[in-house]
């Protein structure tokens, strides 16, 4: 038990403190209406939340008699109640059970009412499949950069990077791409991609294959990109193939030939899914 | 005067008879049995706050030219709930303040929740009878990691846009229905428009509405069957000895409660978080750093930055990298976590409830279980921002890479056998305690019949 | 050295408790023991060589050091009742001696609660604005001295405070709550004056590198800021303390203190005096160019002189160094500028912002020599032109072209392999400028067909507003780490402190 003198200067301790948060609610009051400081109106208010808090806690822990109580758990109920209840339930069952055409029908009538009262999800959203296999980009369809503006051959230094768009598309999420020109002799393209990058220019795909974050940064010094994710890190010599990071694919090339006047034109769209894997993707 | 409030209700409600016993129920007062309530009260927060949000937010995909005081961003176009975030933040008195104190009380609710699991956990008190609420309460932690998850991705902002095009392409790892899934979640292949709303309602009446009856019932049932106490004098599996909830209980709990709100105003008011302004609007191909999600996903955000690249090719079917850490990573360790009580029980053949709890270092194994678990989440939470360590401490990323990789190999091993040995030199040291203390005495069945007193020779 | 130390105080501490327990019926609480081992682990970590080195280059790493040392590590040592320890372990023969040296009266002098409370606060205020503060940092031994002195005082005057253990000098509880709440100001000022100081105080910092990437203004302002909030923090925490002791307990205290008092998150000081508040850029004047014939032969000499070493004659460069013929006069400026040439770091590690290692005249001329013997390059960028129209776009380019490195805030960011893109807040708008157009090292080169000029005025323009004007109206940006630092802050401030006021409300049976 507390003696009275110790009680007494707590309970001037909650005073103050309940004193304080009066004022600081005020204060809150005040800096709500006259200031844009989010600094100022926490603190008021803080403080007045604070004090209350002080006050309650002290009073709780020393301003009332501090005692225990005991309370008795109940267990389990007494077996005489869980029989009778068992006994009740089974016997309405047994009447329900009883009538076996009817019980099983209504088994199927339920289970086929669950089934078919799942069909409305589909409604939420389309069918994924065609979208995820084609992007924006055609044949012949011109790079252009975020700003609309085609580009052409010529514009970009070795070690340079752009972000572009198939003409007429800016912004549109899976034909989002890099274009890049790689110092002469550095590329290594498979005999397929032979002409895919004409004097260097090489186009990628800037959606990652890992978990589809735009692949944003570029070390120059080693023609690499990297995916600031999960940190998954891209070769471009090796036709952007994955050399760290949990990234398993490489980024998908888009083919671009130089077109009269210079400007940089697809071939086509690209030849695989861009972006993550799913499990319609295939090899 | 609320004497007289009291005889109305019981007028009316017959409420008497429950509150007399009510007001002298008794509560334990550990303070660990407290964390519950921390997580309560920043729940409590996040819905007044959330209610002042709700009211001014506007969750529409429909863009707008921005024109407020935010200098850099006049003019841009951005969607209906980017400006209207922006809006709360800088032409809304007090709209900055609130909306930080909810984003605090948010990570604050998430640690309460986790920390309060720790403790039911290691003190085994998800024993019989209390696995419903063990279940209740694991359910409400996903709850909340997703009520926070679309909570931060509503205002649009680049941060949590690429968030949510890592949640998309983790839904598309599942075989045979994970591209449909993502299509009826965000009503189309990334980006659909209709993910705004969706978020919105998700966030603020599905979940909400979830969140709250769970925390009826988890309450409900925490009072219906008592609470459990540490052992001690006079304590028994059949009683509960602790401080009436009237008022002693209830003033502390007002006092944890207004020291909750103190500490989420205070952090919401002097630092900052989440400033959409500096991240800009969601564009798809744009992406900045920082790019770590809100701590509570950071698990999942570093098993993926720890997965392997290896993918699984079937009949020409694909089973993505990122399959393994993204879904079935958090699915075995949540259903783990779930079966838990049973698993338990099936090893120690324990069918016996439990009203007295256990200290830590009286159950080695499950003790030293729990903190390899909590030692590969913590593993997997530090992975999340390698690469902001590897700036500050100018290690290569790639490196932090595989030290975390092999850690979260060595780190659960080292930590089961690390806190396994600790809990038996703290049993070894109780015993000892207790055989020193002269107040305890052990009484011995003499063969003439009587009872002779002497120091213990154990403790049991 | 730290180490042993604090390896020998833990062993001697152990000893004394195994003594103590041997001849006692009441065994040394573990809190007590916990306490001690803590403060010890404290002094330890904050003194150990990398927190040093760390100190050494920043002010607010420094302040983070000394605020642990005083405000944490001192009062749990002191919980930890050592010197009662040290008269209960010991037989009596050893004790009596003990006892009666701490009755001298030298000691009872010297150990008055107002002598100790006007030693820290003498010497927290002689040691900042005087130069005792940059000789400890250009002489360790100056520095060993300091931290020794704050170690000291801030034992002496926490001794009073924590109450426990023997003293000659009863005090009672509203003289310790005067005590504590009196010495809050002095922190609070002392704090609000570095922080508003308008020059660097210690020179020392101007030439150290900030591992924090900001200036060292910014540096010495977020230091001044935390000495103030935090120290303002933990005395506010101690009143409480002791209002709340004085609340409990009429009689001895240590006892209680002992199962009552836990941690109250006295740690988290440490992570807010590692805050990073308002950026400033000094700008370093740009070199201007103008190739005369004195300036080539000046530019020549020092090129034989410094450079050809590695760069090889006439700029053909060697096999440890690439050859910089037609590199253009931007790329030369740039990297001398920012004294990231002559290089003084291995070549497999990257170069940083660092004071320059030429002046500006021998950089002009070596700029004038590079773009006369190999002309063609990419020349200085004047960028002009930070009209308010332009902060916009500037801000689009910014984000389709810099921030995936450099990150939403110019805090900078990991780009692989080991390398950085550095923050921005240390350079010249005409060293961005220079860099965007070069390319330097990783960094991908933006020329004019990609940027145009206004672009890059516009560009430069919000790089320039990052620097000097970050929107920070919520408060403290923690560093600009983002979600990171935010899931710390929640979870050491925030469920810290809760768990600090649960201790304190419930019960530990």
């Amino acid at each position: 038990m507390n003696a009275p003198a110790r009680g007494s200067t707590l309970q001037r301790i909650a005073a103050l403190a309940l004193l304080i948060s009066l004022c600081a609610s005020v204060g809150f009051a005040v800096a709500y209406s006259t200031t844009e400081s989010a600094q100022l109106q926490g603190l008021a208010l803080g403080v007045a939340l604070a004090g209350l808090a002080v006050a309650f806690s002290i009073w709780g822990t020393s301003l009332v008699a501090q005692e225990q109580v005991v309370d008795q758990r109940e267990m389990a109920s007494p077996d005489w109640e869980r029989r009778t209840a068992a006994a009740e339930l089974e016997a309405g069952t047994h009447q329900i059970g009883r009538r076996h055409l009817l019980s099983r029908l209504l088994g199927a009538a339920l289970g086929v009412f669950g089934v078919a009262a799942l069909f409305p999800i589909r409604s939420l959203g389309p069918n994924p499949n065609p979208q995820l296999f084609k992007t924006k980009w055609t044949p012949g369809a011109r790079l252009v950069g975020e700003d609309g503006k085609p580009v052409r051959a010529g514009e970009l230094e070795v070690g340079s990077i752009v972000t572009i768009f198939p003409e007429g598309f800016v912004g549109d999420a899976s034909s989002q791409a890099l274009l890049l020109r790689l110092a002469p002799g550095t590329l290594h393209a498979t005999p397929d991609r032979a002409d895919w990058s004409p004097q260097g220019y090489v186009v990628f795909s800037k959606v990652c294959t890992h978990a589809g974050c735009p692949v944003g940064l570029y070390r120059q010094s080693t023609q690499e990109l990297l995916c600031p994710c999960h940190q998954s890190t891209f070769n471009l010599a090796e036709q952007a193939k994955p050399i760290s990071g949990p990234a398993t694919r490489a980024l998908p090339q888009l083919p671009i030939r130089i077109a009269e006047n210079g400007y940089l034109r697809a071939q086509s769209d690209f030849h695989e899914p861009v972006g993550p894997g799913f499990w319609e993707r295939g090899g | 005067m609320i004497a007289k409030l009291m005889l109305w209700l019981d007028d009316r409600l017959g409420t008497s008879s429950f509150t007399s016993r009510a007001f002298r129920k008794a509560f334990p007062d550990h303070w660990s049995f407290m964390l519950g309530e921390i997580a309560l009260y920043s729940f409590a927060s996040l819905l007044a706050t959330g209610i002042f949000l709700g009211l001014l937010f506007d969750a529409s995909d429909t863009h707008q030219i921005y024109h407020g005081p935010y200098a850099p961003l006049v003019g841009v176009s951005v969607s209906g709930a980017y400006a209207s975030t922006m809006r709360i933040s800088f032409e809304t008195q007090a709209g900055l303040m609130i909306r930080q104190i909810h984003h605090w009380s948010a990570l604050l609710f998430c640690a309460a929740i986790v920390t309060h699991m720790a403790r039911i956990f290691f003190t085994g008190a998800f024993r019989k009878p209390r696995e419903i609420n063990w279940i209740i309460g694991l359910t409400l932690l996903l709850l909340a990691l997703g009520a926070g998850f679309t909570g931060y991705s509503l205002p649009d902002d680049l941060l949590s846009g690429t968030g949510l095009r890592i949640a998309a392409s983790i839904a598309m790892t599942i075989p045979f229905v994970g591209v449909w899934i993502e299509s009826l979640f965000f009503g189309g292949p990334f980006p659909a428009p209709q993910i705004t709303g969706r978020l919105f309602f998700t966030h603020v009446f599905l979940l909400p509405s979830l969140i709250v009856g769970l925390i009826a019932v988890h309450m409900a049932i925490l009072w219906h069957q008592k609470h459990t106490q540490f052992r001690g004098p006079e304590r028994t599996e059949s009683n509960v000895v602790g401080s009436p909830l009237w008022p002693n209980y209830a003033l502390k709990s007002l006092g944890l409660g207004f020291a909750s709100f103190a500490v989420v105003v205070i952090l919401g008011g002097f630092f900052q978080i989440n400033p959409i302004w500096q991240y800009g609007p969601y564009d798809p191909s744009l992406v900045a750093s920082p790019a770590q999600p809100d701590w509570y996903v950071g698990w999942l955000d570093g098993a993926l930055r720890l997965g392997l690249p290896i993918a699984v090719h079937i009949f020409g079917h694909t089973i993505p990298a990122a399959f393994l850490p993204g879904i079935v990573f958090p699915l075995v360790a949540f259903t783990l976590l779930y079966l838990w009580p049973w698993i338990e029980r099936w090893i120690t053949k324990d069918d016996r409830a439990h009203n007295l709890l256990d200290m830590p270092r009286d159950v080695p194994w499950r003790t030293a279980t729990g903190a390899a678990i909590l030692a590969f989440f913590l593993v997997t939470t530090l992975a999340a921002s390698d690469d902001v360590q590897a700036r500050l401490i100018a290690i290569p990323v790639e490196t932090l890479t595989r030290v975390y990789q092999g850690l979260g190999i060595a780190l659960p091993i080292l930590a089961w056998f690390a806190v396994f040995q600790l809990c038996r030199e703290l049993q070894a040291r109780a015993i000892q305690r207790a055989m020193k203390d002269p107040r305890i005495v052990e009484y011995v069945r003499s063969p003439e019949g009587g009872f002779d007193e002497q120091q213990p020779t154990s403790v049991t | 050295m730290i180490f042993v130390l604090g390896l020998l105080s833990l062993v001697v501490y152990a000893l004394g408790v195994r003594a103590h327990d041997a001849r006692h019926r009441r065994p040394i609480s573990r809190w007590q023991i916990a306490f001690f081992a803590a403060g010890v682990t404290v002094v330890a970590v904050v003194l150990s060589p990398p927190i040093d080195a760390l100190a050494d280059a920043s002010f607010t790493a420094h302040m983070a050091q000394h605020l642990a040392l005083t405000m944490l590590a001192a009062p749990l040592i002191l919980l930890g009742a050592p010197l009662r320890l040290a008269l209960t372990a010991p037989p009596p023969r050893i004790a009596r001696p003990i006892a009666r040296a701490l009755r001298n009266r030298l000691v009872v002098i010297l150990t008055a609660p107002v002598l100790a409370w006007l030693a820290f606060v003498g010497v927290m205020w002689t040691t900042h604005l005087s130069g005792l503060y940059e000789a400890a940092l250009e002489h360790e031994a100056v520095h060993i001295g300091e931290h020794a002195l704050f170690l000291a005082t801030a034992l002496l005057f926490w001794y009073p405070i924590v109450g426990i253990g023997p003293t000659t000098h009863p005090f009672g509880h509203f003289a310790r709550l005067l005590y504590v709440l009196l010495v809050m100001p002095q922190t609070a000022f002392l704090g609000l004056a570095i922080y508003q100081s308008r020059h660097v105080l210690y020179p020392h910092y101007l030439a150290a590198r900030n591992p924090f990437g900001i200036s060292a203004l910014a540096d010495q302002q977020a230091a001044g800021e935390s000495m103030w909030i935090a120290g303002s923090l933990i005395m506010f925490v101690a009143l409480l303390l002791v209002a709340a002791d004085w609340a409990r307990n009429d009689s001895r205290l240590a006892a209680r203190i002992d199962t009552r008092l836990e941690a109250v998150p006295l740690g988290g000081s440490l992570l807010l005096s590692l805050a990073i508040a308002a950026i400033f850029a000094p700008s370093a004047a740009s070199a201007q160019a103008a190739s005369n014939a004195t300036q080539v032969r000046e530019g020549r000499n020092l090129y034989e002189l410094r450079c050809s070493s590695c760069h090889g004659i006439h700029l053909r460069g060697s096999p440890i160094a690439p050859p910089l013929l037609g590199v253009g006069a931007a790329t030369v400026d740039f990297w001398l500028e920012t004294g990231r040439m002559p290089a003084m770091v291995p070549a497999n590690v990257q170069a940083m912002h660092e004071p320059p290692q030429f002046s500006l005249e021998e950089i002009n001329a070596l700029v004038a020599y590079v773009t006369a013997t190999s002309p063609g390059g990419p020349v200085i960028p004047i960028v002009a032109n930070f009209g308010p129209g332009n902060l916009v776009r500037g801000r689009a380019i910014y984000a389709a072209n810099c921030q995936a490195c450099h990150g939403a805030m110019g805090q900078g960011g990991s780009v692989g392999y080991g390398y950085i893109a550095p923050p921005l807040y240390a350079a010249s708008v005409t060293q961005v400028a220079e860099a965007i157009r070069t390319g330097p090292g990783p960094m991908p080169r933006f020329g004019p067909s990609v940027l145009s000029q206004s672009d890059l005025d516009a560009v430069v323009h919000y790089v320039n507003v990052l620097q000097t004007q970050q929107a920070d109206p919520g408060g403290f940006n923690l560093a600009n780490l983002g979600p990171v630092a935010e899931g710390f802050v929640a979870w050491v401030f925030g469920l810290g402190a809760l768990v600090g006021v649960i201790r304190l409300i419930g019960s530990n049976a």
